[in-house]
């Protein structure tokens, strides 16, 4: 049976999830300025901003595929793997350039290998980017990374500069609103963009429309695996080594809490750059002042757990049970 | 028939008046020969079964190398398990080790409870249990490993020679692993004992990094913005507190915040100390640790102890490590 949706696009919808969680983030940010000494400087405000800039372009990646419908429980495991070959190839002594080389293209293939299982041989999403993080992780584990952990030589400054400021704004801050403004651009502004949206709403009658259908699974996760790698890099910058165990944290959760929290839905063709930076924001608030607070980690996961249940039980309220869409989403 | 029955016995007698003395000497060894004869027979062709909380970090490749190089030159069969850091894979493991009867199972317990009844079942089954670095709530053969209270002790000392008694702030940052881990537990146990004896010092933070050198380094971040008078961090694993260190440097505030570690002895640590990023850290030497595991297995096999009868603790040394000088306490992965 049919259920018509009058439309996908958020901005047409009773109620905008991005905007109530926009206001949350600022409704919050405002209590713990008034209530936190510190909150509110602008030192703190950036550390804030930069600590959520790696999450934010994990997130960016995560949004084109849960656009379409999809997810991509890899995304850690292809950033982290890949970024890490690089760090490797540092430290055996080649240059910065050759080693981005051979990890981008690494990056992207495993992207397509995500896209190629879910796509052509229609295994749902959730089980392909599953097994994938073993498969990536396992076959570099055995091959060329022995080591979870691989340092930066000391001399190597290049990539450490990245985790720098400039005029005393982050560069990762600097990196995600790039990232930002060419997604936005990309989803918001062209014809293949605004496919996604369609494609996710429903695959077969965009098919039917003459949408290159092929095409858009590829973009969505080779482009989740290329801000991967570019997340990866950041994240090697920070802390100057490759780490495989953050491939075993919760991260990839707190990326799909971003993505959710700000607006996106599993069921497809909603979200969008600015559900992003609600989602992002909100995340980052609670954080910074959870961390200013000295608030214990079973208690911040409590809190981060009741913040995920309030949205998604705000989703069910904004958009109630859609049969067709329950049953195709993952 | 006669005389080649008589020339077989002479030729008998005077062989054995040759040989007689070499043969008595193989019936009779020396003392001294001896001391090897009886450790190559307790140990030789014995089954060592070694299962870590995860091989591919610094410490767990340490502590298997170590050990294999030493069970390789006594003839010992070596089986080591990677759970990778999953309890329950650790757990099955542990199971299907035990059922396999090695002589004697090392492990780095995950938690206080996980192994407890398969310990327990390893020494009833007649398979000695060492436990390295955490001990469990079921003791056993041998422990060898830190006390980690008093690396705590031994870190609070020196930041408050440092920091306390007026000299600074005195406010301290302490970057957990997790909060639930015993080690971390004990060692904040064992530096509380010691801050609490100066009012001067301020413990500003206690969170949880999870082992996370991203996560240390945005606690550290967040820390900094809210304390820049921070006179110092204080990392419950140095892998991790590198993040901390960066996160420091990144502030501007290198060589006014004093970054503590307490470390298993990476090469990448003394490094960081030679660099000036961290302060000091106390490393317990995970290659040395892994001389000692194998010399508890040694001396199991050879005590003749009803496995589970008695209980030995090896502790280990703990090292500080505050310039080039000290590099020595740091270990190179065996290639």
């Amino acid at each position: 049976m049919m259920h018509t949706r009058t439309t996908s696009l958020p901005r047409f919808r009773p109620a905008n999830q991005e905007t109530i969680v926009l206001l949350a983030a600022f409704a919050l940010a405002l209590l713990f300025a008034a209530t936190l000494d510190g909150f509110s400087s602008w030192g703190n405000i950036m550390t804030l901003l930069r600590s959520v800039s790696i999450l934010g372009i994990l997130a960016l990646g995560m949004i084109m595929v849960i656009i379409i419908r999809g997810i991509d429980l890899s995304q850690v495991a292809i950033g982290m793997v890949s970024a890490a070959i690089v760090v490797k190839g540092v430290a055996l002594g080649y240059p910065l350039p050759v080693c981005l080389l051979v990890g981008l293209p690494l990056a992207l293939s495993m992207g397509l290998v995500n896209s190629l299982l879910v796509d052509r041989l229609q295994i749902p999403a959730l089980f392909v980017t599953l097994t994938t993080v073993f498969i990536y992780v396992g076959l570099a584990r055995v091959t060329v990374l022995p080591s979870m952990i691989i340092n930066l030589p000391p001399d190597s400054r290049s990539l450490t500069s990245l985790a720098g400021n400039w005029h005393s704004i982050p560069i990762p801050l600097l990196l995600f609103l790039a990232c930002a403004l060419a997604m936005h651009l990309f989803l918001a502004r062209t014809t293949i963009g605004r496919f996604f949206y369609a494609y996710g709403d429903n695959p077969e009658t965009a098919r039917l429309y003459g949408m290159p259908v092929r095409i858009i699974p590829l973009m969505a996760y080779m482009g989740s695996a290329l801000l991967a790698f570019l997340a990866g890099l950041l994240m090697v910058s920070t802390t100057a080594m490759a780490d495989l165990k953050t491939v075993n944290s919760t991260l990839i959760f707190d990326v799909i809490l971003v993505v959710v929290v700000g607006g996106a839905s599993f069921a497809g063709a909603r979200g969008s750059v600015a559900s992003v930076i609600a989602g992002l924001l909100l995340v980052g608030v609670l954080l910074n002042a959870m961390t200013i607070m000295d608030i214990n980690s079973q208690l911040q996961n409590i809190i981060k757990g009741a913040v995920l249940l309030v949205v998604l039980v705000a989703d069910k309220w904004l958009y109630p049970f859609d049969e067709e869409s329950s049953r195709q989403s993952i | 028939m006669k005389t080649k029955k008589n020339r077989s016995l002479s030729l008998l007698l005077l062989s054995s008046l040759l040989l007689g003395p070499a043969v008595a000497q193989a019936a009779n060894p020396t003392p001294r020969d001896q001391m090897r004869l009886d450790f190559d027979k307790a140990v030789k062709g014995k089954t060592v079964a070694w299962v870590p909380i995860t091989l591919g970090n610094p410490i767990g490749d340490m502590w298997t190398a170590a050990m294999r190089q030493n069970f390789e030159k006594y003839g010992i069969k070596f089986l080591v398990r990677d759970p990778n850091f999953s309890t329950s894979a650790q757990l099955q493991a542990v199971t299907n080790l035990i059922n396999q009867k090695p002589d004697v199972l090392i492990v780095q317990n995950s938690n206080v409870t996980l192994l407890t009844k398969e310990l327990k079942r390893a020494m009833d089954n007649g398979i000695y249990v060492i436990q390295v670095n955490l001990l469990s709530n079921q003791p056993t053969d041998a422990y060898v490993g830190v006390d980690y209270v008093d690396v705590g002790r031994q870190i609070a000392r020196d930041i408050v020679k440092e920091c306390g008694g007026g000299k600074s702030s005195g406010k301290v940052a302490f970057v957990q692993g997790e909060a639930t881990a015993t080690d971390s537990i004990d060692q904040l146990k064992g530096a509380m004992e010691v801050f609490k004896q100066d009012k001067s010092i301020k413990l500003v933070s206690t969170q949880a990094a999870k082992w996370d050198s991203n996560k240390a380094n945005e606690i550290t971040a967040t820390t900094l913005q809210q304390h820049p008078d921070l006179c110092a961090t204080y990392g419950s694993w140095g892998i991790m507190q590198q993040g901390a260190a960066q996160a420091v440097k990144t502030a501007g505030l290198q060589g006014k915040v004093k970054v503590y570690a307490s470390s298993d002895g990476p090469r990448s640590d003394c490094d960081l100390v030679e660099q000036k990023l961290f302060h000091k850290i106390l490393s317990f030497r995970a290659d040395i640790q892994g001389e000692q595991v194998s010399n508890a297995v040694i001396s199991l096999l050879q005590s003749g102890n009803k496995p589970g009868s008695k209980r030995m603790t090896i502790l280990s040394n703990n090292y500080w490590v505050t310039g080039k000088q000290e590099r020595n306490y740091c270990y190179d992965l065996p290639k």
